[in-house]
């Protein structure tokens, strides 16, 4: 692998998570495959973290489950956006924005 | 909505736990499956992109984990473990169990079934609408503090019309009247009352109506309510029962409406079997100074009692104003009706439940006690699962779950005890104590024995959780299989246990102490009468009937003289009223001769009227003079007999016979001949007072109370009585039949109720408390055996050995004593209030009760030691 992997932020994956299903409802392997593909495979997301964040944010019901058929006609859980969750991604990628321009700030400084 | 939808996912996942588990390992699979599609197509082989996938996705199991405590199910799911766990382990020792479940339902079911009492009479609203505005207003007397002064009726009526902050105001006295017709004559209790009186209580009929504002009219309407008892009892709940004639004091009366089953009006005394309307031409309806009419009122919606009361005393005063004669002096006090019904009940209901609440506590420490020595044996256990992972909490909570669950089971024969004593309390709880007889088991109660429950729970388990889930886990381990030595820390709380059963029994058993002697001595007042051997019973004479005073006189001669040729009739007497009865009828007086008060500053003082024999009957000791005769009646020159406490009252410093007396009463003027030893008055613990006898004759009563003494048995004599009285006027019914002694017992009744059950419960605490030491004790030594042995191997005589164990007892006992010594001294102060002649303090009580607990439990720590010393050394050495 030539590119530098880079391990989850603590408390990021929810928020990517929800960004991920701004765009529709999906499933648990789209939403993985999609965060590595759109990081260009600098943010690997661990099947162990994410299933328990998914089952998470589905218990604080910023997201719903509901079973549907897949591609190939299997069945799989579809996971969405709901307005909680909708409402929560919104702060959260403020919060992050302002987090991580503060960030850059200290270190760019000299 | 969110919440909602959070609960129905959270049972959802709990009760179809498999369709849930089913979904997480397919979603799971789901995934692991299109990794192997991405490796394969990447061309992989399908082993290698099998192989390659696994190796990714990590361990399935973890991963589920996981996915199960994010969805909040560990709290609820460890619960439920805990739950079934906690079962297992108190089936599996049914002996600790049960003896910890049936200490616990003793203590509950006391708890509840006082509460029950409790929330019977102080808590549950009376049974009438909005009875928060219900006010009862009294007349006050400037001149004696403490007296809830009767109204006269055009008092009230005069209140009634100026006030502003009543709603309705209506005035109401208890009454009594000879029902005739079919069946045999009755005496039946009820109520006279203005008009409106169902307008302030908000009651509406059963059938036909109620007393209506109309019906209180010159002349009188002849109609009468009568209550649901009455209806059934009476007349078989006749359904044609509206608007026919009963006989009421030999007066067809036409019945216009009964009462609501469960109304009961308990502001007089007896039952409220019929309401009349008040006739305001009727003669004692008619004067200012003829007082017996009680007033109730329903406020005007945001009134307070305050300010009404600051609006009858304006009218009050106006009327003092107007009608100084009558009125000097005369204030208005008002009370919210259920405290004034229930108020001075308040007091004992609370010693009670205080009293009842410390056995609790005592069965508490109890099973506290119980669970630490279990835990010593469970040692191992703990530390295996806290080897295997378990974090303290989680042991902590383990053994709460078991303790809340030992409660609950508690807590359900708790309740079948609560309503067995709830049973046994209103079997002999005293007569006209209000609101008693509606104790029942109601959902306010079950919610208090739910709530007692698991509040004990957490009392008695949470020491002992927090003492065994403490331990250092090497040490524990180490400790291979002797179930481990009982710690310092244990044992402390094992002292501070049986210290504080040893004081809360103290102070429970003072408290009972305190109220036995003061029973006792109440029980040996001296009455000022002898009550053995007599008989008393009522009679109320109709004035349709006897409607002269010859009529009346005749009558009670005759009927005396019938009764005295009765055999084994010693002699008798007829008394208006009656010693120990709540009536009492007071007139002013003024001596003849001394200078005249000044109006308003009249005196007055209890009058009795009596035949002449009445004073032998009863047995008041003659002082000075004589009694009464034969010829002191009607038309003959007036005399008077007082008692030694009015002689010293008003007639001081002078001889009291020959001096002569003017009577408020029919202006009778009279030469005092005798004086008389005091008698208790209304009830045995009220001191003697003034008071003064007139001759029966002289005033003719209808309502007087036979007083017979009998050679023998006097109860029966009962049915020569009846047959007296039926040969004389077959319409006329004899009430109230019973023993002087009988209404002795009634009169400290309430003193008996409240020490037989502190009583009961004090005992039930030492007993509860000689366990709990004796279990300690008993477990102490179990644990030192070993050193015992060692002790008696070096040379240690049993003497010794007794002396060591019984010496650790008493240290705690001595201790107990001396913190119950310093809670008694702090909380019987509370109590005095019950107290009759003894003193909160009463050193005699103190050191009796303490004698007595230290000797219970230096037993209870003996019969241990004892066995200690039995140990043989060889067994105990070998015992590892």
């Amino acid at each position: 692998m030539s590119k530098q992997k880079t391990d989850l932020l603590q408390g990021t994956l929810d928020l990517l998570v929800l960004k991920t299903l701004q765009s529709g409802p999906t499933h648990g392997w789209e939403i993985a495959q999609r965060i590595q593909q759109l990081s260009e495979d600098v943010l690997q997301v661990n099947q162990g973290s994410l299933y328990p964040a998914l089952h998470r944010l589905e218990d604080k019901g910023l997201i719903a489950a509901e079973w549907g058929a897949s591609d190939n006609n299997r069945r799989a859980k579809y996971y969405k956006l709901t307005a909680a969750g909708r409402k929560q991604l919104q702060a959260e990628t403020e919060t992050w924005q302002r987090f991580s321009w503060a960030i850059t700030r200290v270190l760019q400084s000299s | 909505m969110l919440l909602l939808d959070k609960v129905r996912r959270r049972f959802r996942a709990l009760l179809r736990r498999r369709d849930v588990e089913r979904e997480l390992e397919e979603e799971l699979r789901f995934h692991l499956d299109k990794a192997i599609e991405q490796n394969v197509a990447r061309g992989m082989s399908h082993e290698e992109a099998v192989r390659a996938a696994l190796f990714r996705f990590g361990r399935v199991e973890n991963i589920k984990e996981e996915c199960r405590d994010a969805r909040g199910l560990r709290p609820l799911e460890e619960m439920w473990q805990d739950l079934r766990y906690g079962a297992r382990k108190l089936l599996k020792s049914p002996g600790f169990s049960l003896v910890a479940v049936m200490t616990l339902a003793l203590g509950i079911g006391a708890n509840t079934a006082i509460f029950s009492v409790v929330n019977a009479v102080l808590l549950r609203p009376l049974p009438f609408e909005r009875p928060e505005e219900l006010v009862r207003v009294f007349g006050t007397n400037a001149r004696r503090s403490s007296f809830s002064r009767p109204h006269s009726y055009l008092n009230f009526n005069d209140m009634r019309a100026q006030n502003q902050t009543f709603e309705a105001l209506a005035a109401y006295g208890g009454a009594t009247s000879a029902l005739s017709g079919s069946d045999a004559p009755e005496q039946i209790t009820g109520v006279i009352s203005s008009g409106d009186i169902f307008r302030v209580l908000g009651t509406r009929p059963l059938m036909g109506r109620l007393l209506e504002p109309g019906d209180e009219r010159p002349g009188g309407s002849n109609v009468v309510v009568i209550s649901h008892g009455l209806w059934q009892r009476r007349f078989g709940g006749d359904p044609q029962i509206v608007g026919r004639a009963i006989k009421l004091d030999g007066r067809e009366r036409e019945v216009v409406g009964v009462t609501p089953s469960d109304f009961s009006f308990e502001f007089v005394t007896g039952a409220a079997d019929f309401w009349m309307p008040i006739d305001p031409a009727e003669g004692p309806y008619k004067s200012r100074g003829s007082i017996f009419l009680e007033a109730i009122g329903r406020l005007k919606p945001g009134v307070s009692v305050a300010q009404a009361g600051a609006d009858m005393g304006v009218v009050a005063s106006r009327l003092e104003q107007q009608y100084q004669d009558s009125n000097a002096g005369i204030g208005v006090r008002l009370a919210a009706a259920q405290e004034d019904l229930v108020g001075d009940l308040r007091p004992t209901l609370l010693v009670l439940l205080g009293a009842v609440g410390f056995v609790l506590l005592i069965a508490c420490a109890n099973v506290a006690n119980l669970l630490l020595a279990r835990a010593a044996g469970r040692h191992r256990e703990i530390a295996v699962r806290s080897a295997l992972g378990a974090w303290r909490g989680r042991i902590v909570r383990q053994l709460m779950t078991e303790s809340l669950l030992l409660a609950l089971a508690g807590g359900l024969p708790g309740l079948l005890f609560a309503l067995w004593g709830v049973k046994i309390l209103s079997a002999f709880v005293p007569e006209n104590v209000p609101r008693f007889g509606e104790t029942s088991v109601d959902l306010r109660v079950l919610g208090f024995t739910l709530a007692a429950s698991v509040l004990t729970g957490f009392l008695f388990g949470i020491a002992p959780a927090l003492q065994s889930s403490k331990f250092d886990l090497n040490e524990a381990l180490k400790d291979g299989g002797r179930g481990g030595t009982d710690g310092r820390g244990r044992r402390r709380v094992r002292s501070l246990l049986v210290v504080s059963e040893v004081a809360l029994s103290l102070v429970l058993l003072v408290g009972a102490g305190l109220l036995m002697k003061s029973f006792f001595k109440l029980r040996n007042t001296d009455p000022g009468f002898d009550p053995s051997n007599t008989l008393t019973a009522s009679l109320s004479l109709a004035s349709v009937r006897y409607d002269t005073d010859e009529k009346i006189a005749d009558f009670y001669r005759l009927l005396v003289e019938r009764v005295r040729a009765m055999p084994g009739v010693e002699s008798v007497g007829a008394v208006t009223p009656l010693p120990l009865s709540e009536n009492n009828y007071s007139f002013s007086f003024s001596v003849v001769g001394q200078p005249p008060l000044p109006p308003g500053q009249g005196q007055s003082a209890s009058a009795r009227f009596v035949t002449p024999d009445y004073f032998r009957a009863q047995g008041v000791p003659l002082r000075e003079g004589r009694v009464f005769t034969d010829a002191d009646k009607a038309g003959a020159p007036g005399v008077i007999v007082v008692n030694e406490a009015f002689a010293r009252r008003y007639l001081p410093g002078v001889r009291p016979l020959g001096q002569r007396l003017r009577l408020g009463l029919n202006n009778i003027e009279g030469e005092v001949v005798g004086v008389v030893g005091d008698i208790r008055g209304a009830r045995l613990a009220t001191p003697a007072a003034p008071e003064y006898y007139v001759p029966e004759a002289t005033v003719a009563f209808t309502d007087m109370t036979l007083v017979v003494r009998a050679a023998g048995d006097p109860a029966s004599l009962t049915p020569a009585l009846r047959e007296a009285v039926t040969e004389m006027d077959k319409d006329q019914p004899l009430y109230d039949v019973r023993t002087m002694d009988a209404l002795v017992a009634r009169s400290v009744a309430r003193q008996r109720f409240s020490m037989t059950l502190i009583g009961v419960f004090a005992v039930l605490a030492m007993l509860l408390a000689a366990v709990g030491i004796f279990s300690v004790m008993s477990f102490l030594v179990s644990q030192r055996t070993h050193e015992i042995g060692i002790r008696m191997a070096l040379g240690a005589r049993q003497r010794d050995i007794l002396s060591m164990v019984v010496r650790q007892g008493v240290v705690l006992t001595l201790i107990g004593v001396c913190v119950g010594l310093a809670g008694a001294f702090a909380l019987t102060r509370l109590m005095s209030g019950l107290l009759y002649e003894v003193s909160a303090t009463d050193p005699v009580v103190y050191g009796g009760i303490t004698a007595l607990l230290a000797a219970v439990a230096l037993l209870a720590c003996y019969v241990p030691a004892r066995r200690a010393t039995k140990v043989d050394p060889l067994i105990a050495l070998r015992y590892e």
